[in-house]
Formats: structure tokens, C-alpha cells, sequence
């Protein structure tokens, strides 16, 4: 009776999982409603991004619902808002979306001075994809030194479009012929398509150039030299 | 191709899909207003066009399949590439003049310097010329593959170009920019930059590709074009 019961609950608890899961996935947003929408950037709660973290790239959501900017033509697009760490050398930040659902959020990125003036911008064409993600590296020198806040915005002129997406990959099938064992190998491919939307989650990485995976900092110089550096003569 | 020759291939194919693709280096915007020349070293460009199927079902039945495999997809590429000769088509120089097109629209004043290098060689260079001062990049490229690719025995065959790219200052050779970019790539693209093939260019089998190798060859010239442009769009 003990093991049904038990049965039983690990079943339900399955599905509520199961069903968590699901309800986690939000809705893909293609249109946002002006009214409510704040009418320049909203720059009070940044987020803060974190410098090598060892956890890696730091997942944040972009909503429309929590956050979005009316612009003109009755168009709108959503934002959030990250604080950069402070500067002391030159860094990267990796900023990337990823295909979820069969839609991918269609990033576009600012980078503002303390006083919320824009210095820097990444429009939605710098982007590179690269499998299921939208990526791009922004390098941070000493000119930069005085970028303040990162916005990631979503590219309001491509939202609702339909991207082709081939995706190719292999499978493996243990199997006895008679005694002997074989790997049956097939190529397989699905074509479909995912659509580009305001909302979803990026990703954030920031390394500082003397980062080092071991969790040395070693000499940001040598680093450098070692990983893309000169070519031996 | 003799046995032999075929073996000593298999094998290094197989240990080489164990290695990673060749590191990504992003390209600093500071850095682009510093290079307005750049000097394309003679690409790794070889003039066979390649047929290839990624898993091809011989592959399953050990070693002697896998001579099968490969002895099929040499046969299909010599097939192809007899079907192709007659349309004037020289791999090597297409693929240099949609890349100097796309070099050109990204603003940069482009000069072809000739290296000595074996154009099958799937590497960079190991060494780079000495500047002279004329150019303010050397830019150097090859190719894993140019030509038609299956994922598949059941998949259509595709227009692919892998192109493996790395940009270095010609003063001190510093690597500026080192990327992979693949049209129909198979997998997630092992990192590189991925463009999806066009929807008209694609063939379900074999002999559908051979028997229209006008159509085929267009393919190709777009996939190079897609290649070219993307790269470009990273050295904006």
C-alpha cells in the first residue's frame, strides 16, 4: 500500500512539475501597447552585471510587459536596464539570445554615460548568429571608461518576422547483427522556423581580460599574447 | 584515389572531428578605425567542389563500409565537378570576387597579395608577409568545404561553404579577428557564425543535382556571396 502511495505521489508530482514547467514558458510577444509604456529610458533599477563570474553567462528576461519604451509612429519596443561595472581594465561583455519555442527575442543594445546620454549603439544587423544564438562581443577600453549603463532593447523593426532555420544533426542505434555488435549512423535535418519577438531571456558574460577559467588572474597581457597574440615566426 | 590514400584519410577525419574549431576572436570597433587597407593573402581555396554526405549510411558497417562511403562520395564529387567544368566555374577565383565585393561594401580598399601555399591545406599560415607599409591588415582565409553537403542518406543535398577566417596587423601580426563562418552548417555550427541555405537550391538527390548544374552552380555563387557579405558585416 506504502509503495502505491508512493507510486502515486511521485506520478502527481511529475505532473505538476511537468506542468510548472510549462506554465514557466511565457507567451511570445509581437506587439506592445504604447499606453504604459515609459516615454524615455527608465534608468532607476538597474541590474547589476557581473564581472567573470564563475557561474558563467548571467540569464536575464526582457519583458515588454515589465518594461517598454513608446517611441514614434505609435511603435513601442521593451527594455531593461543593466549598471556595467566599474572600470579598471579593458573587458568584453558577450550579450547573446537564443532560440526558445520557436521564437528568439531580437536584441539591439546602448550603451549610456551617468547621465543616461547614449554613447554607444549595437543595432540589431551587428548581431551574428551562431546556431540557436544571436551574439555579439562589445570591447570596453580605456575611452569607454565612462559608459555607465547597458540597454538591451528589442529591435522593434524585426520583431514578427520569420527567420528559416535549418537544423541538422546525427543519431547512433546500438544493434546485434547475430553476435556482432554495430553502430547504425544516420544524418538527419528539420526545417521550420522561429520568429523574432520583444520578449525573451539574454545572456550576459562579462570577462575581464586577465579571466582566467582556473580562477587566476593571471597577467592580462600575457593572456592576450597567449590565446590570439603574434604569430610565431 | 588510391586505398591506401583513402585509409590514411578516414582516419585522420576521424580524429580530427575530436578537435575543436579554431578559437573566436571578436573584432574591437577601436580597432577597425585603425585599418583601412587590408591585404588578402592568397586564400586556401581548393578548386574541387565537394559532394559530401555529413552521415553517410555506409559509415555504419565498420571499416569496409566506410570504404564504400568514401569511395561513393569521391565518385559523386568527380561526377559533379565533370558536370560543372564545361560552365566556366573556377571555385577559387568566384569565391575571391564575392569576397573582395563584400570587403569592398564594408568600406575597406582591398589588395591581393599571392602567397605560396598548397591551396587544400586546411590552416592559416604560419607565417605572415613583412609590411611594407602598403596595406594596414593581412587577412587570411580557407576553406574546410566548398560544394554540395547532405546531412543525410533521406536529406536533400545543399550549397555549403565553411570559410575559417583570421585577420592579423601587418606591422606586428597581432590577430585582430579570428572567426569560422558556415553556410549550411550541420550540427549547431561548433561556435561559427551559421547562415541558413536558400530555400530555391536544394536538391533531393544526387542525380537531380548533376543533371542541373547551372542551377547548382548559382547556388554556390550565393552561398559564397552570403559568406562574403557576413564576413563583412563582422568588419564594419
Amino acid at each position: 500500500m506504502r509503495l502505491v502511495m508512493l507510486a502515486s505521489l511521485l506520478l502527481a508530482a511529475s505532473l505538476v512539475g511537468g506542468c510548472a514547467g510549462r506554465a514557466l514558458a511565457p507567451a511570445t510577444v509581437m506587439q506592445l501597447n504604447p499606453r504604459g509604456c515609459d516615454t524615455q529610458w527608465n534608468l532607476s533599477s538597474p541590474q547589476a552585471i557581473e564581472m567573470d563570474s564563475p557561474q558563467g553567462a548571467q540569464a536575464f528576461r526582457v519583458d515588454g510587459d515589465v518594461r517598454c519604451l513608446a517611441q514614434s509612429g505609435d511603435r513601442s519596443v521593451s527594455y531593461a536596464v543593466y549598471r556595467l561595472p566599474r572600470y579598471r581594465d579593458p573587458w568584453t561583455l558577450q550579450l547573446e539570445s537564443r532560440i526558445t519555442d520557436g521564437a528568439l527575442f531580437a536584441p539591439e543594445a546602448m550603451l549610456l554615460d551617468a547621465d543616461g546620454k547614449m554613447v554607444r549603439e549595437m543595432t540589431f544587423d551587428r548581431f551574428a548568429m551562431r546556431g540557436e544564438r544571436l551574439q555579439i562581443t562589445v570591447f570596453f577600453n580605456d575611452e569607454n571608461a565612462s559608459e555607465h549603463y547597458l540597454v538591451v532593447r528589442s529591435a522593434g523593426a524585426v520583431v514578427g518576422r520569420d527567420e528559416r532555420h535549418v537544423v541538422s544533426s546525427s543519431f547512433y542505434v546500438p544493434l546485434l547483427a547475430g553476435a556482432l555488435p554495430f553502430l547504425y549512423m544516420q544524418g538527419t535535418e528539420a526545417e521550420g522556423s522561429f520568429r523574432y519577438a520583444h520578449n525573451g531571456v539574454v545572456y550576459l558574460l562579462a570577462r575581464s581580460q586577465a579571466y582566467s577559467p582556473l580562477g587566476r588572474k593571471a597577467d592580462s597581457r600575457a593572456m592576450v599574447r597567449s590565446e590570439f597574440g603574434a604569430v610565431p615566426r | 584515389m588510391s586505398l591506401h590514400r583513402v585509409i590514411v584519410l578516414m582516419v585522420v577525419g576521424l580524429l580530427g572531428t575530436g578537435c575543436s574549431a579554431p578559437l573566436h576572436r571578436a573584432y574591437d570597433p577601436a580597432v577597425r578605425h585603425q585599418i583601412r587597407s587590408i591585404g588578402l593573402l592568397t586564400p586556401a581555396v581548393s578548386d574541387e567542389v565537394a559532394v559530401r554526405m555529413e552521415v553517410h549510411p555506409g559509415e555504419s558497417f565498420g571499416v569496409v563500409g566506410m570504404l564504400v562511403a568514401a569511395t561513393d562520395m569521391n565518385g559523386k564529387s568527380g561526377e559533379f565537378m565533370r558536370a560543372t567544368r564545361s560552365k566556366g566555374f573556377v571555385c577559387s577565383k568566384s569565391f575571391e570576387q564575392q569576397l573582395d565585393a563584400g570587403l569592398r561594401e564594408a568600406g575597406y580598399e582591398v589588395h591581393s597579395i599571392d602567397v605560396s601555399r598548397i591551396t587544400s591545406e586546411q590552416q592559416f599560415l604560419d607565417h605572415y608577409p613583412v609590411s611594407d607599409g602598403s596595406v594596414d591588415a593581412y587577412l587570411d582565409i580557407y576553406t574546410d568545404v566548398i560544394g554540395y553537403t547532405a546531412a543525410g542518406g533521406a536529406t536533400p543535398y545543399r550549397p555549403t561553404v565553411h570559410v575559417n577566417v583570421r585577420m592579423v596587423r601587418a606591422t606586428d601580426h597581432k590577430v585582430l579577428y579570428q572567426d569560422r563562418i558556415a553556410y549550411n552548417a550541420f550540427g549547431d555550427g561548433d561556435g561559427a557564425i551559421t547562415l541558413s541555405p536558400a530555400k530555391g537550391y536544394e536538391f533531393a538527390r544526387f542525380d537531380q543535382l548533376v543533371a542541373d548544374p547551372v542551377k547548382a552552380l548559382e547556388g554556390l555563387r550565393q552561398a559564397m556571396r552570403a559568406t562574403g557579405q557576413a564576413l563583412a558585416r563582422q568588419l564594419r
